[in-house]
């Protein structure tokens, strides 16, 4: 390569673990397996980045990327900020009535998700916009100064400020921010007209009230992690919710991007080794610590929403039945997540039933076999004593295993109450953990019409590998993935995610009659504010590439097609080339088209990207090949398959001693990252590109 | 795989069929240009098989699956040989299997290798059909012909071809005819896009298979319905109701049912309800049995496939000419308060056999306004606004707050603001909470949700409200809920509207209106209410501190924010001793 020597430095913390991937320009990647402090993620992450300075002296760190769950953790756990709403009178409880919405159940006992904002904070304004834009009612200041007083009084962090038609006329919003700015400089702001300048008032409110609920606890993260990283020029970036990464400085603002941001690594991560080894269709499955993902891949891009809800549990209602959490607009991967990782509580619920999750033991106290003063029994507990996961030490030996630690957290918390052994309490749940795992991948593939035989799991996870061959076979599904560094493979994803900006500008015009030289001077503005803003971000690259994009409908639609702009394209020519491709797109999509009627423009967008070095997993995996040490192992250990098999003597092999034979079940394949279980009736393989190959046997 | 019974399969097929009613929902939903149908969702959509049994159902409102199943037959016998790729039927006619005009049903026959495999079907109900009153729900009618454009089951489309001279002569009827052709154009889209679906899931599974997997649904749907059914002790069970009145202001309609459990089946009969009125609340007897679908399917625990298996084991019987069974030409058009009270009915029929499942009354069903502006020329831009407000409480918890009626599904929405806004002449002034409603109790009924509009032309309201002279019950000693109120402000003058199902008044530009939906009932004893939640409800000014003290002897210091126990004690002891008194 002829780039001069760098580092690329990707981080991605989980809840249990923090996985560094640090590329040097040689192509060879250096991975590090951290416990999540985090007082001093920052600090730990400087150390890897130390080792590696080591290993290739006169090369400067050139990037640092960071995947994290902080946002999510903040909302499922109700740990974000106490957050006050300034809205429009008469609509302060638009926030917890959601337009009426709940998931389509027929359940007499359900229980709506309380609002992030309580009542006692929302707090009502004199002021109103008309739909056009024109102030009908002008904003009393005074009942401003008494809606801050009041949410001073309450000790709140952070303030949503929300009005009605604000996405056309901001400006009551913007003297709103400036009144609490002045009169409560230490409270922290945003508003709806920054965040989501979008038409519908629950949808826009509930995206602002996230964001600030967010940005607290987001920003006091962010200064912590580039204080204790402030040796490292690069400036911090941040993976978002779409596969595309956002600087530090602009995460801070709008915290509610990056709610999807480690899991959407992990899939564009998964979606990179799909396309280059040409599997159309997969199923990313990602285990951590805290919670198991699922992501839907087909033809090589993780599948996108963007009408996602967050705070739900498990988003397995269908497409037209939110209402379970809280509404968020914003682009993301359609990630399913439910609360099973290697650190899940097991638990004996009421009704005398073994539960898995989703409370997690964390970093700290974490797994009782970890000995940091847990003591409750964990998923990973269960996989231990099941001889699944090394007795003694895990992570090339940095985590020391107490075997006995989670054995006595098993029996004592729940074998002695459920009246079984030790070996079938574990196995019990091993196997309710499966279980909830299978919910999340049925709820992207069977839930979206999918069969998910016909589709390859990508298993990746510090805990994906034990689970998946009995997941798979849950599923019915026979071919299984374990690609190279799965321990830390979201964080690869990191590495190859674009920088990424959107930017839109509502145009409310009809397409008949819009000065269409105006129309492609507002694309110009775009490009000149995504320069600016790269310009002040990245000085040095000059090579920003753009999508255009126009939103239209036929009047009255209140849904858009996002049409390309052709890069080419002349004013005189505008009118023809987008009237024509509206008609065929929707005809296309919905099977009409309606050439009479008006074609409304919504709003015309631009995609700025800022192309990353890529990685390629055949020159991973052929260095791979070059390297890996065949020791050819002798060790065993017993490992416990269920009731019917028992407990087998099962060789421990490495990844290496599978490049040259396939090898059958029972096999445990222990790497410095995960543990690779299969089972009985499976058999494991290695490919070119590293992965390791699981296949049930005929 | 006719035989062996394959439940990967069986989920699969169940999930992919749900998923093409879902796909048809999204392209009515995006297509649509009726606020109803784009923002509230006040549609359904559904997938039948060549014999006209259901096999799959999209998200929807709860009893429109009635309609979908009462159609078929008509169209099976009507069309049975003259059906062909590209046909798309229409009708909305109450007596051929609809409800009421303004839903209209498209049904589009399926055709792969050249048979008929089954139909993809959509319901929507649209913004207006003509008649006397806007949006076809007006209760002064007597017979159906004064409620506007029947369209009794003939084709929309012939081999793909638009019936263009059908569409016109609709349009021409109707008050919103952009929204209704734009609607029509949706749910035709929705049709080909579910006819799609299910040849794509034929080309793979092939037709033996498909229909295999469907019976096989079937089963397990009346199998998991039986169950159910089971699991209520024997029994005959009724309930009477006196309902508001007959619709133009004359006495109460008696209204009785007994719903009669034996092992596996139950019957619902409606015997000894009063006659059918000549007013437009009559509910066609196609609705009555969804009615009853609807309430069962809500106690069903498990997740079971909506089709004809669910069905199977539910009887439903009425006489003929009654008010739930009327004979033909007798007026429906306002047949939805009724209706929802039939819901409440069978609830609190089966609450005698199973008190565990069963809460309080709700608001009493979907309310809802038509705003008709008048406009000189051109087409006025009418509203359909359809709001609800919240569940009674629970044996467990309080009723949960501006939400969805239980047997009204999942998928209806308020419309925002902002939408009614950029289409109407209309602003939208509040729409939440009102302190202090509902029905006090251990459990809480939701309190009343208000919504108010502004009006910026002159024309005509419709407003309906479910629940007028029956305010929703407690249960368990919880107090009953609140009463519907609706004031129309000019200036500084208020008028309280009066005591109507449905109110048809005139309004005049910047006249404001407030509509204060029932508050729900609520359950158990007021005094054993646990006083933190008392003090969480006035710190969230959901109830204020005088009604905390006179509803559940709980007294809160203002000063520190806290429950004043002492004064608790005493207040609670006294008001126990009044009731005792």
């Amino acid at each position: 390569m002829s780039t001069p020597a760098s580092l690329r430095v990707a981080f991605d913390i989980g809840g249990t673990f923090t996985d560094v991937v640090i590329a040097g320009s040689d192509g060879q990647l250096l991975t590090y397996k951290i416990l999540t402090l985090p007082d001093s993620v920052g600090a730990d992450v400087g150390r890897c980045i130390a080792d590696a300075e080591r290993q290739h002296p006169e090369s400067p760190v050139s990037s640092l990327v960071h995947g994290t769950t902080i946002a999510s953790n903040a909302v499922l756990e109700e740990q974000g900020a106490r957050t006050g709403l300034i809205t429009t009178k008469g609509f302060r409880d638009e926030l917890e009535i959601r337009r009426l919405g709940r998931p389509s159940v027929y359940n007499v006992f359900w229980q709506r998700t309380p609002p992030l904002i309580p009542r006692r904070r929302r707090l009502e304004v004199s002021e109103r916009m008309t739909v056009r834009g024109e102030v009908e009612t002008p904003l009393k200041a005074e009942d401003v100064r008494q809606a801050i007083f009041s949410l001073k009084r309450q000790g709140v962090e952070s303030i949503a400020v929300a009005f009605l038609h604000s996405y056309v006329n901001p400006s009551h919003e913007r003297r709103a921010v400036a009144l609490i700015r002045e009169l409560f400089p230490e409270v922290m702001v945003c508003s709806s007209a920054d965040i989501l300048p979008e038409v519908r008032e629950y949808e826009r409110t509930s995206t602002t009230a996230l964001n600030a609920y967010l940005m607290p606890v987001v920003g006091r993260y962010l200064d912590q992690v580039e204080t204790q990283l402030r040796a490292y020029p690069p400036a911090l970036q941040i993976m978002q919710s779409n596969g595309g990464v956002m600087s530090a400085a602009h995460a801070r603002l709008r915290p509610v991007h990056m709610i999807e941001s480690g899991p959407a690594a992990g899939a564009l991560a998964a979606a990179g080794l799909a396309r280059e080894i040409g599997l159309a269709q997969a199923v990313a499955f990602d285990m951590g610590g805290t919670t198991a993902k699922g992501c839907l891949i087909e033809n090589g891009q993780p599948v996108e929403t963007a009408e996602g809800e967050v705070g739900a549990g498990i988003n397995r209602a269908g497409r037209l039945s939110k209402g379970a959490g809280y509404a968020l607009r914003v682009p993301a991967y359609d990630i399913v997540e439910v609360g099973a990782g290697g650190g899940s509580l097991a638990w004996v619920d009421d009704g005398g039933a073994l539960r898995v999750g989703p409370r997690s033991a964390g970093a700290v106290p974490g797994p009782a076999c970890y000995d940091r003063g847990g003591t409750e029994p964990t998923i990973t507990d269960a996989n231990v004593v099941l001889g699944y996961m090394n007795p003694d030490s895990i992570a090339g030996g940095t985590v020391p295993i107490d075997a006995t630690a989670a054995q006595t957290a098993i029996q004592t918390r729940l074998g002695t109450r459920l009246g079984l052994s030790v070996h079938e309490v574990a196995f019990g749940i091993h196997q309710v953990a499966d279980a909830t795992m299978t919910r999340a991948i049925r709820a992207v593939t069977t839930e979206r019409g999918r069969d998910p035989r016909e589709f390859t799991l990508i298993a990746f996870g510090g805990s994906g590998p034990v689970h998946a061959a009995t997941l798979a076979d849950n599923l019915g599904m026979s071919r299984v993935y374990i690609p190279l560094f799965p321990g830390v493979f979201s964080a690869l994803g990191l590495l190859v995610a674009d920088l990424r900006s959107d930017y839109v500008q509502s145009v409310p015009q009809d397409l008949d009659t819009v000065d269409t030289t105006a129309l492609l001077q507002e694309f110009d503005a775009l490009v000149a504010r995504a320069e600016q803003d790269t310009h002040n971000e990245q000085p040095e690259r000059s090579d920003l590439t753009y999508e255009r994009l126009i939103d239209l409908r036929y009047q009255r639609q209140s849904s858009e097609l996002t049409l390309t702009v052709p890069a080419q394209v002349e004013a005189a020519d505008l009118r023809r080339v987008l009237t024509e491709s509206f008609h065929a797109a929707h005809e296309r999509t919905y099977g009409y088209r309606r050439e009479d009627d008006t074609i409304a423009i919504v709003s015309v967008r631009l995609k700025a990207t800022l192309q990353t070095q890529s990685l390629s997993f055949s020159e991973l995996g052929g260095y791979f090949g070059q390297s890996a040490k065949k020791v050819t192992q002798t060790d065993s250990r017993r490992a416990y398959f269920g009731p019917q098999q028992g407990e087998l003597e099962t060789r421990i092999l490495g990844r290496g001693d599978l490049l040259e034979q396939a090898v059958v079940g029972p096999l445990i394949v222990e790497e410095f990252d995960t543990t690779v279980v299969v089972p009985p009736q499976w058999q494991a393989s290695v490919d070119t590109y590293g992965n390791i190959v699981l296949s049930k046997s005929a | 795989m006719t035989g062996a019974f394959d439940p990967i399969l069986i989920e699969v097929m169940k999930n992919e069929l749900t998923a093409v009613a879902e796909e048809m929902g999204i392209t009515m939903k995006r297509t649509a240009r009726s606020l109803g149908a784009k923002e509230g969702s006040d549609f359904s959509t559904a997938l039948v098989d060549a014999q006209g049994r259901l096999i799959a159902q999209g998200l929807t409102i709860g009893v429109h699956l009635g309609y979908i199943m009462g159609v078929m037959p008509w169209v099976l016998k009507k069309f049975g040989d003259d059906l062909h790729p590209g046909d798309v039927i229409v009708s909305n006619d109450p007596y051929g299997g609809v409800s009421h005009f303004p839903d209209i049903v498209l049904v589009m026959p399926i055709f792969w290798q050249e048979q008929l495999v089954g139909f993809a079907a959509i319901v929507e109900h649209h913004t207006d059909i003509g008649g006397r009153f806007p949006g076809g729900m007006g209760i002064a009618c007597a017979e159906v012909y004064e409620e506007g454009v029947c369209i009794p089951g003939v084709k929309l489309f012939s081999k793909g071809e638009l019936n263009h001279d059908l569409v016109d002569m609709i349009a021409a009827n109707v008050r919103a005819p952009e929204d209704v052709r734009g609607d029509l154009d949706a749910q035709a889209a929705a049709c080909r896009r579910g006819a799609q679906g299910v040849r794509d899931l034929l080309d793979r599974h092939g037709l033996e298979q498909f229909a295999a997997c469907n019976e096989q649904l079937r089963q397990y749907s009346e199998r998991a319905m039986r169950a159910c059914i089971a699991a209520i002790p024997d029994g005959s069970y009724a309930c009477t109701d006196l309902f508001e009145d007959d619709g133009l202001g004359g006495e109460g309609v008696n209204l009785r049912l007994a719903v009669t459990v034996a092992g596996e089946s139950v019957r619902v009969d409606f015997d000894g309800t009063g006659p059918q009125v000549r007013s437009a609340i009559n509910v066609p007897f196609n609705l009555t049995r969804a009615c009853v679908y609807v309430a069962f399917r809500s106690i069903l625990e498990t997740d079971a496939p909506a089709n004809s298996g669910l069905m199977a084991p539910i009887q439903v019987t009425a006489p003929e000419g009654c008010v739930v069974n009327p004979q033909f030409p007798g007026a429906v058009g306002a047949r939805g308060m009724l209706m929802w009270r039939i819901i409440d009915m069978i609830f609190a029929a089966l609450a005698q056999a199973i008190p565990d499942k069963v809460y309080a009354a709700g608001e009493g069903g979907a309310n809802l306004l038509v705003y008709t502006p008048q406009v000189e020329a051109g087409v006025p831009s009418m509203l359909l606004d359809i709001y609800t407000s919240g569940w009674g409480a629970r044996p467990d918890s309080d009723g949960v707050e501006g939400v969805t009626p239980m047997a009204a599904g999942g998928a209806m929405r308020s419309i925002p603001a902002e939408m009614i806004e950029r289409e109407c002449p209309v602003m939208l002034d509040g729409f939440g909470f009102l302190p202090d409603t509902g029905g006090p109790g251990q459990y809480r009924g939701a309190l009343s949700v208000y919504r108010k509009w502004r009006f910026l032309g002159d024309g005509r309201v419709m407003l309906r409200t479910c629940r007028v002279k029956s305010v929703p019950y407690g249960l368990a000693g919880g107090k009953d809920g609140t009463p519907f109120a609706a004031r129309l402000r000019s200036g500084e003058a208020e008028t309280q509207l009066p005591s109507e199902m449905l109110i048809d008044t005139e309004v005049q530009s910047g006249e404001t209106l407030l509509h204060i939906q029932p508050g729900a009932g609520g359950y158990g004893d007021p005094l054993a209410r646990d006083p933190q939640l008392v003090l969480d409800d006035v710190l969230d000014e959901k109830i204020s501190p005088a009604y905390a003290e006179r509803e559940y002897g709980v007294a809160i210091d203002q000063s520190t924010e806290q429950v004043d126990r002492n004064r608790t004690t005493q207040l609670r002891a006294t008001l126990r001793s009044e009731l005792e008194a």
